[in-house]
């Protein structure tokens, strides 16, 4: 990679805005708390959450939480609290963060930031099955109602209409259910100015990791990753399409002047699976250290609502929700990483272990090996873990990494 | 009566055995199942031999590892290695369905490291709930579909509804067993009843009828042994069987096992499926109404008022209830997900219910051996 | 010009010395906290060897678990690449390593020229390395040097079941109050450890591999290669020295 005349340059300024949206939004779900004046919603991921924001829900991402809880360094302790209760070490720990903080929120300890009680649950096991039964947990605590969306993994042979059938039959049925639970009758215009904003947010937030596939990139992905909190949880206000305009311009005057997020980039680096929440700041200085740019990772898939669209909420809503990327077999996702390497001229790839997701890392190895066989790109595996730190070794990983660095120096010569 | 009996053991313990003789005599098409609840009924009335497909506990997992996953349990572990070892090459294809994540996410990588000529997922909703009825009613059909297509076989509706009442006919006869066990406790050891319930997964059924009838009618409840040993219900242990070495030791030490709902066993032939009418609608409604499981969401019930936090726990203690047992003998396995977070509820609720009850997983090693029997005596003498 | 290569590990530290002619002399020593201080020693030793002195030396590479805190070394490169090097000098034609250390164990695929391909670590627990061995020897009450040795008298095979170094000893326990032949007891453990190492071997698939070069402390075990070989049906070549070959791999790197 050439490293001619480019400037290094310094925190993004979409940096101080994406923390004024996120303080902003967890301050209203407080006030909302004590005023009651709205119900709140917790929602997963891939929930469709624009049916929530159309019933006037707050809504809440207890995932979210979790990867902030990691990232504070609390996540441990919440997780230590639902072993004392009989949860086995071994459960997601996503999952064990949020019923520890939950355990913890009802019974007066003291806990980090907790999220908004809840009064309404939605789930979805587009991402894994376990999430369904941590839910069901959630939902026992609280003493609130949960309503599952069940979304059929995408299988060969399956007919993807069908499931997405399968899904807006669902999608009908928990419109009925809210409206009962209200009080109150969906506004199907207000559904579908929702769904026109998280369209808008959706596209611009495509737009923001597209910039990447400049060469040299403008960003590293810890630049970006923060970035996805307004598509997942502010795609229904026009507040999120508006800072992912505001940093894609940003992004574009980067490129076009030459800067680069970090002296010397020598190679495109891919990432696989989840971020190790508690481990940002580290894994970010050793890679910078190798020369090793982070560009992108398929996890950024997750908070791309691209398939909305306005002139069909409801049934935009369905197809978005029952073809997530997580819903997709192995070879369409091992298909999918060769060409997000080819797309982004990517050098190696590093794959990130979790200890606890089986979702993320049971397929790792196969798609690892299988866009290495296409490419004759190198890779490395790590260990760690979503929010655990007790799973994570910083020392072996840093030597995965380096060797990695050793692997595409000596292959340059 | 013994006779019989070790006919069952025999099968149980060279599993395959019986299905490569079967292959060599019958030229017909073996499909192997992953546990659990999968519709073997179709695989019959395709004209094929359904096996189910446990691990093997004295088979080190070597390349059973290959991806890594080594925090996920040794049922799916071990018939990852099994497969990969080619213990299963006699078979001509699998066909399974995703009780849990690590059967979904090892499942994608069997067929691509190991690939049979038929290899068939099947999607089970998890969400027992009317909404779920038209999906799980498309998925049988295109399992039906693609048996027809590979077996080269037709599968009328009469045929597969001949095959239920075939499989009810078993279910109904375990269901009779189960019941003597617990009007005569002793009749029949825990371990044996396992082994019925196991080799019933790995020969035709109609062989299996004819050998559990015989073993029902050399029951003489007449000259029965007197047992005084306390009466308790085993929990848990879902897809493989437990290993004879355990249920005997809970046995021996003065318990007896009068019920229980292991996949080997009660919450196998706890429900039939109806045989007449559409066979597609009856499987569907089987599903939808099937024995409480930590496998599936419960969803209706937050529709109401909130009453409770676990069906499956409600189900062991109308065991308990219904078996007049003292307590109940929780069976663990290591990194099972669905029973690890199901067994947090299913205790908090039998501690309310005032049920005493032990919690032993399975494999510890045989060096915790000792600590088990140690630990059942206590549980024991507490009751 | 004259090189040194210096491999830190949690348990021993290996030092190279490589001279203009391709001479080598090396020497091993336990490691401990002074690591500045354990290297220097063990360097001099390999140095006065070959009757050289640290002045002669052009460059060090350090590699290994403590590679990171020997302030003298001109650079560091991680254990991997080192291995693959000093293979690659003596097996020019090895394609696939096998590495058995102390605490961890690794597969490394090399290309023609030396270079890392692929490779896959078992770091996370001690069966499938020497440590697993180390404990078995304890509880068995013989030295572990003599285990290989001890295994090739079993006339009954065994099988410990137990994957876990932990489990496995008190399976080991409960066989030796069952009267269980220590001869055949040594062999289960080292079938266990071989196949643990086999998962490892598989997950960067060898199918095409000639054969496999053995390397690390365990590997001067003969009965691990002879059973590795069996149990792949592929040659198993085994360094004269295979505990030195990472350090050997680190000064012909320091000649770059």
């Amino acid at each position: 990679m050439e490293t001619k005349e480019l400037k290094i340059g310094t925190r993004l300024e979409g940096q101080k805005r994406l923390g004024g949206l996120i303080t902003d939004h967890y301050n209203s779900a407080r006030e909302i708390e004590l005023t009651r004046e709205k119900p709140i919603a917790w929602a997963s991921t891939l929930a469709p959450s624009e049916i929530l924001w159309a019933m006037d829900f707050c809504v809440q991402y207890p995932e979210a939480y979790a990867a902030t809880s990691g990232a504070r360094h609390v996540a441990h302790g919440h997780c230590e609290i639902t072993e004392q209760r009989g949860y086995e070490r071994h459960l997601c720990t996503y999952c064990r963060n949020s019923i520890g903080a939950t355990i913890g929120q009802l019974e007066g300890r003291e806990v980090f930031e907790p999220l908004a009680r809840p009064d309404f649950l939605l789930v979805t096991n587009n991402t894994c099955i376990l999430i369904t039964k941590w839910w069901e947990h959630l939902s026992h605590y609280w003493k609130v109602p949960l309503i599952n969306i069940d979304c059929p993994v995408l299988l060969p042979g399956m007919d993807e209409k069908e499931a997405v059938q399968h899904v807006k039959r669902q999608l009908v049925d928990l419109i009925k259910f809210l409206e009962e639970f209200t009080g109150k009758k969906l506004d199907y215009d207000k559904l579908q100015e929702i769904v026109a904003h998280a369209k808008n947010s959706s596209d611009n937030y495509r737009e923001m990791l597209n910039k990447n596939k400049s060469v040299p990139a403008p960003a590293t992905y810890f630049d970006i990753m923060g970035h996805n909190f307004p598509n997942l949880v502010l795609r229904y206000k026009p507040e999120a399409a508006e800072h992912y305009r505001l940093l894609n311009l940003e992004l574009d005057q980067r490129i076009a002047e030459g800067v680069v997020p970090f002296a010397n980039p020598k190679y495109r680096i891919y990432w696989d699976g989840l971020p190790y929440w508690f481990a940002i700041r580290q894994l970010s200085e050793k890679l910078k250290s190798l020369g090793m740019c982070l560009i992108t990772s398929t996890y950024f898939e997750i908070f791309a609502f691209d398939k909305l669209d306005p002139d069909r909420a409801l049934d935009s809503l369905a197809e978005t929700v029952a073809t997530a990327y997580f819903s997709r077999s192995v070879d369409y996702k091992a298909k999918f990483t060769e060409q997000v390497f080819k797309d982004y001229q990517l050098d190696a790839g590093v794959f990130a272990y979790a200890m606890s997701c089986k979702p993320g890392s049971i397929t790792m190895r196969y798609v690892s090996d299988y866009v290495q066989n296409k490419l004759g790109v190198p890779m490395t595996m790590i260990e760690g873990d979503l929010v655990d730190e007790t799973f994570y070794n910083a020392e072996r990983n840093n030597m995965k990494l380096e060797t990695l660095a050793e692997m595409l120096e000596s292959m340059k010569k | 009566m013994e006779k019989v009996l070790a006919r069952f053991r025999a099968i149980s313990e060279q599993p395959y055995q019986s299905a490569a003789e079967w292959k060599k005599l019958n030229k017909g098409k073996i499909i192997g199942t992953l546990p659990m609840y999968f519709p073997d009924e179709i695989i019959h009335a395709a004209g094929a031999l359904p096996v189910t497909l446990f691990g093997n506990d004295d088979e080190p997992i070597t390349l059973g590892d290959k991806h890594m996953m080594t925090n996920a349990c040794h049922q799916v572990r071990s018939s990852f290695d099994l497969l990969l070892k080619g213990h299963y090459d006699f078979l001509d294809g699998i066909a399974a369905l995703h009780v849990c994540d690590q059967v979904r996410f090892f499942l994608e990588v069997w067929q691509l490291d190991h690939p049979l000529p038929f290899f068939h997922e099947m999607w089970r909703p998890y969400k027992l709930h009317d909404t779920s009825r038209p999906l799980l009613a498309q998925e049988l059909k295109r399992l039906l579909n693609a048996l027809e297509e590979f077996t080269g076989n037709k599968i009328t509706p009469d045929q597969l509804l001949n095959s239920i009442a075939i499989y009810n006919q078993s279910r109904a006869m375990m269901r009779q067993l189960n019941q003597l066990r617990s009007d005569y406790p002793g009749i029949i050891s825990a371990a044996d009843m396992v082994h019925v319930v196991t080799s019933s997964m790995l020969i035709p059924r109609e062989e299996h009828n004819q050998l559990l009838a015989e073993l029902l009618s050399a029951i003489d409840t007449t000259q029965l042994p007197v047992v005084n040993r306390i009466r308790v219900v085993a929990a848990g242990h879902p897809c493989d069987p437990p290993e004879d070495e355990l249920l005997n030791l809970i046995e021996e030490q003065g318990l007896v096992i009068i019920d229980d709902d292991f996949f080997t066993g009660g919450r196998y032939f706890a429900e039939d499926i109806k045989a007449d009418g559409d066979p597609i609608d009856a499987l569907v409604d089987y599903y939808m109404n099937s024995t409480p499981c930590s496998t599936y969401h419960y969803a209706d019930d937050w529709r109401r008022e909130i009453t409770q936090t676990s069906p499956y726990a409600e189900y062991i203690i109308d065991k308990v209830k219904k078996g007049q047992a003292a307590g109940v003998v929780i069976l663990r396995l290591m990194y099972c997900d669905p029973l690890d977070l199901e067994f947090v509820l299913l205790k908090n609720r039998l501690n309310q219910e005032n049920i005493p009850y032990v919690s032993i997983f399975t494999e510890s090693g045989p060096g915790a051996f000792e600590a088990t029997r140690t630990r059942i005596q206590a549980f024991m003498e507490s009751l | 010009m004259i090189t040194v290569g210096i491999d830190i590990g949690s348990t021993t530290t290996k030092a190279v010395v490589l001279d203009e002619n391709g001479r080598y002399s090396w020497s091993v020593q336990p490691s401990g906290i002074d690591i500045p201080a354990i290297g220097k020693q063990v360097i001099k030793n390999a140095l006065d060897k070959l009757g050289l002195s640290l002045q002669e030396v052009s460059s060090i590479v350090a590699t290994g678990y403590g590679r990171i805190s020997l302030p003298f070394a001109t650079k560091t490169v991680t254990e991997i690449t080192c291995n693959a090097a000093g293979v690659h000098h003596v097996f020019p034609e090895a394609t696939l390593i096998v590495d058995i250390g102390g605490q961890d164990s690794k597969a490394i695929k090399i290309n023609s020229q030396g270079r890392v391909v692929q490779f896959a670590m078992n770091d996370k627990c001690a069966a499938g390395t020497g440590k697993f061995l180390e404990v078995a020897a304890q509880t068995l009450e013989v030295n572990v040097d003599e285990l290989g040795a001890i295994s090739q008298e079993s006339q009954n095979r065994i099988v410990i079941s137990n994957t876990c170094t932990v489990f496995a000893q008190s399976e080991i326990v409960s066989l030796i109050a069952r009267k269980t032949a220590k001869e055949d007891i040594a062999a289960a453990l080292h079938e266990s450890i071989v196949s643990r190492v086999l998962g490892l071997i598989e997950s960067i698939d060898p199918e095409l591999e000639k054969h496999i070069v053995l390397t690390g402390g365990v590997a001067k075990n003969i009965a691990i290669a002879k059973l590795l070989e069996r149990m792949m049906g592929r040659t198993v070549l085994v360094p004269d020295n295979p505990q030195i070959t990472t350090a050997l791999g680190a000064a012909i790197l320091a000649r770059d």
